[in-house]
């Protein structure tokens, strides 16, 4: 925790228990598995006229009969599949937190992504260095074990989970639920239901 | 009690009331019997408590006959015997094993079934078996796979497994003996010969040496040989200074009759329904039991066709995408982690295995997503028609969900079903161990093995196959090739034993036609006895195991009538 968020934490601290009014990581991670799930209907769609247009991303020989040769990957329609996913990706979480304060699965549970200090909504860059830190990793693994091919799959989920770890240990613990995304982006998620039956004075980071 | 025989004395002669030689299935049960009966037990086991290649190369020897497995990898010698690497499969004797058959020369044993079948059940427990029901209708009735109805000529029979942590009885057993102050096993000892009194009438001693040089004797009321059936016969022959035909060979019987349970493929059957499920004829479990159904003919059938006892065991082959799966590493590792087994490196590569082969279908959906979603073409192919995406499961959902979707399925597309027969070899006296002219590390004579066979285990063989064809036939199940046509020169090429060394020393009342009666005691000796499957008359509709510890009880049972 740096100064600020001390000095920060400590007025919205005194004005509202923290774990009434920050969101806790729990709920979070539910709205994190909506979106997940959205979000992957929404890159299933686009795959299929990306596979109308530049060809089938999988081939079938029935005649094969050595283990793995009977369905082969593409890699170019891969890759091009993979870059439309992270770019679905990004434009996904950024456009929701810079337009609306939130995903659909946020909304879902009445969340808010906000500007750490004055509770205002996110501009496009925190939004973008939020996603980078915890929309893209996803994205990002699984583009590295389709395109670099030779990797164990396996090995890459260590970091992958330690990662995600570190961002749920990080939130859970601090006492405005800040993980490391929202420390480097400078946002902090909210209960958005809550700040209407407290005095909205007394909570200085509720919009 | 465990002593080690290269500390005692040299030349000592250690005196008790029995002795046993060999501490396997037979050795080990007769000992535990025996303890705590007021009787001081000494066994003798040639090895220590784990395989040493010198002590196991004692066993090498010479195959003339039939090809068969290196004597030296047939058996094992060390604590436990070969119970440290037998396959567990269990099945009492059936009543016709031990009548006699006027088709089948020098069939017929001096006891029936009924003298073993109060033993078959501790036998059971001993072994390490949960139950001791061996009734084909009452494990299909608990059984979530059926038999394939084959028509009245045929009948399924079931075999328990046991689990395979359970089945070493150095294992099983070490502490027992250990803690039993009557027993003493004597490791690292080797019996070279068993010495007759100067009359010839009875066991004076047993020589026993070690591969470390160390020599002495045993002196016991009682003797029992339990070394197996190459080393029982071979020790017998050897021990000729009294009587130089050798001990209980005065009828030239001894190492006569070396009976095997042959098996090869005799059929392939091309099913009708690739989906037919033969689970039934897999291992798999009922309960808290493992068990393994197959096929063979009943009795009257037998009787009928004048047929030795033919068990057939039903293997279906897969596509070989599925066959690499089953036996792929990753199958194996997740067997491991869920046992616990192995060492913690192991344990590390077994669950990155696992990890990774769990993760074999992310190769197959679309890279970025969140969630793993597979390419559009595959669910396409999924809405299709499940068949022809169902052979790909290994490629696309990796070995662990193939094998889990056999599980799950009772089976998966079949290419074909192996008929894979086991014989219940008829006796041949030709077929025999004598000795060789090399020695081994200890000086002895090494053994050497003449396996033969008869016309009537050829017959027998592709007569069982042609009733299974036809059954298969007449149920609409499928189209039965005979790969194995009695009229052919040789055996096939994959004939092979079941590493059962049945006979050399078999059991009958009359001393012209075998070489112990009814109480395992050798004819022409007051005080030998023999243990383990040298003494069957007949090898058996099953395997040999169960039946040797069945006999084993009996023969403790003996023993202590007459030795208090």
């Amino acid at each position: 925790m740096t100064e600020r968020d001390r000095t920060t934490g400590a007025r919205g601290a005194l004005a509202a228990p923290a774990d009434r009014y920050y969101a806790d990581a729990s709920s979070r991670m539910i709205a994190l598995v909506v979106d997940a799930v959205l979000l992957t209907v929404l890159i299933f769609i686009v795959a299929i006229p990306v596979s109308l247009v530049i060809g089938p991303a999988v081939e079938f020989d029935s005649a094969a009969d050595q283990l793995g040769d009977a369905v082969t990957v593409d890699t170019t329609v891969a890759a091009v599949n993979a870059a439309l996913s992270l770019a679905l990706s990004a434009g996904y979480f950024a456009a929701s937190w810079v337009l609306r304060r939130a995903t659909p699965g946020q909304r879902l549970l009445d969340l808010s992504v906000v500007r750490e200090g004055d509770g205002a909504r996110l501009g496009a860059g925190a939004a973008i260095v939020r996603w980078g830190l915890l929309g893209a990793p996803f994205g990002l693994f699984a583009f590295v074990t389709t395109v670099a091919s030779g990797i164990d799959q396996a090995l890459l989920d260590v970091p992958v989970a330690a990662w995600y770890l570190a961002l749920l240990v990080t939130t859970a613990r601090d006492s405005r639920k800040r993980g490391i995304h929202d420390r480097v982006a400078g946002t902090v998620v909210v209960k958005r239901a809550v700040p209407a039956r407290w005095d909205s004075a007394s909570a200085p980071d509720a919009v | 009690m465990l002593s080690d025989a290269r500390r005692v004395p040299p030349g000592t002669t250690i005196a008790a009331d029995l002795c046993v030689i060999g501490a396997g299935a037979a050795g080990i049960t007769i000992a535990r019997e025996l303890a705590g009966s007021g009787l001081r037990v000494l066994v003798l086991e040639s090895g220590g408590e784990e395989l040493d290649p010198r002590t196991q190369s004692l066993y090498r020897g010479r195959s003339t006959g039939i090809p068969y497995f290196a004597l030296d990898g047939t058996r094992l010698r060390f604590l436990g015997g070969s119970t440290n690497h037998w396959g567990g499969v269990c099945r009492p004797f059936d009543p016709l094993d031990f009548e006699p058959r006027d088709w089948i020369p020098f069939s017929g044993w001096p006891i029936r079934k009924r003298d073993l079948d109060r033993y078959y059940g501790p036998a059971s427990a001993i072994v390490g078996l949960s139950s001791d029901d061996f009734s084909a209708e009452s494990w299909e009735q608990r059984d979530h796979f059926s038999p394939l109805d084959l028509g009245p000529r045929t009948e399924p029979r079931v075999a328990q497994i046991v689990d395979p942590d359970s089945r070493s009885f150095g294992i099983r057993y070490r502490s027992e003996i250990e803690a039993a102050e009557d027993v003493d096993l004597y490791l690292h000892a080797n019996a070279t010969e068993i010495e007759a009194d100067p009359a010839g009438g009875a066991v004076a001693r047993v020589r026993v040496a070690t591969l470390s040089g160390n020599r002495f004797s045993v002196k016991a009321r009682s003797f029992v040989l339990a070394a197996g059936g190459i080393e029982n016969p071979r020790l017998l022959l050897a021990s000729n200074r009294q009587l130089p035909r050798g001990l209980g060979n005065q009828n030239d019987l001894v190492g006569r009759f070396f009976t095997e349970h042959p098996r090869f493929v005799a059929g392939l059957v091309a099913p009708s329904d690739a989906e037919i499920g033969v689970g039934f004829y897999g291992v798999h479990h009922v309960g808290d039991a493992d068990i393994q159904g197959y096929v063979a003919l009943p009795e009257p059938v037998q009787r009928e066709e004048e047929l030795v006892d033919v068990q057939v065991f039903v293997h279906p082959t897969y596509d070989e995408r599925f066959a690499a799966a089953f036996e792929s590493d990753d199958v194996e590792s997740l067997r491991a982690v869920s046992r616990g087994q192995g060492t913690i490196d192991e344990f590390g590569t077994d669950l990155m295995n696992v990890v990774a082969d769990l993760t074999t279908f992310r190769e197959y959906t679309i890279p970025g997503a969140p969630l793993p979603v597979p390419y559009p073409e595959i669910v396409e192919r999924t809405l299709e028609g499940g068949d022809e995406l169902r052979d790909h499961i290994p490629d696309l959902l990796g070995d662990i969900a193939a094998d889990g979707y056999r599980r799950l399925n009772g089976s998966v597309p079949l290419q074909a079903l192996e008929l894979s027969t086991r014989l219940d070899q008829a006796p041949n006296p030709e077929s025999r161990i004598t000795l060789s002219r090399s020695r081994d590390a200890l000086g002895m004579p090494r053994a050497q093995l003449e396996w033969r066979l008869s016309e009537i285990d050829r017959r027998s063989a592709a007569r069982a196959t042609e009733i299974l064809a036809s059954g298969f036939s007449a149920a609409g199940l499928g189209r039965v090739r005979i790969v194995f046509d009695d009229d052919e020169a040789g055996w096939p090429d994959d004939l092979a034993g079941g590493n059962h060394h049945i006979g050399t020393t078999r059991m009958s009342d009359d001393a012209k036609r075998g070489v112990v009666d009814r109480d395992c005691r050798v004819h022409g000796l007051a005080n030998l006895f023999v243990a383990g499957s040298s003494v069957f008359a007949t090898g058996g509709s099953s395997t040999p195991t169960l039946t040797i510890v069945a006999l084993a009880l009996r023969l403790a049972d003996h023993l202590r009538g007459t030795l208090r």
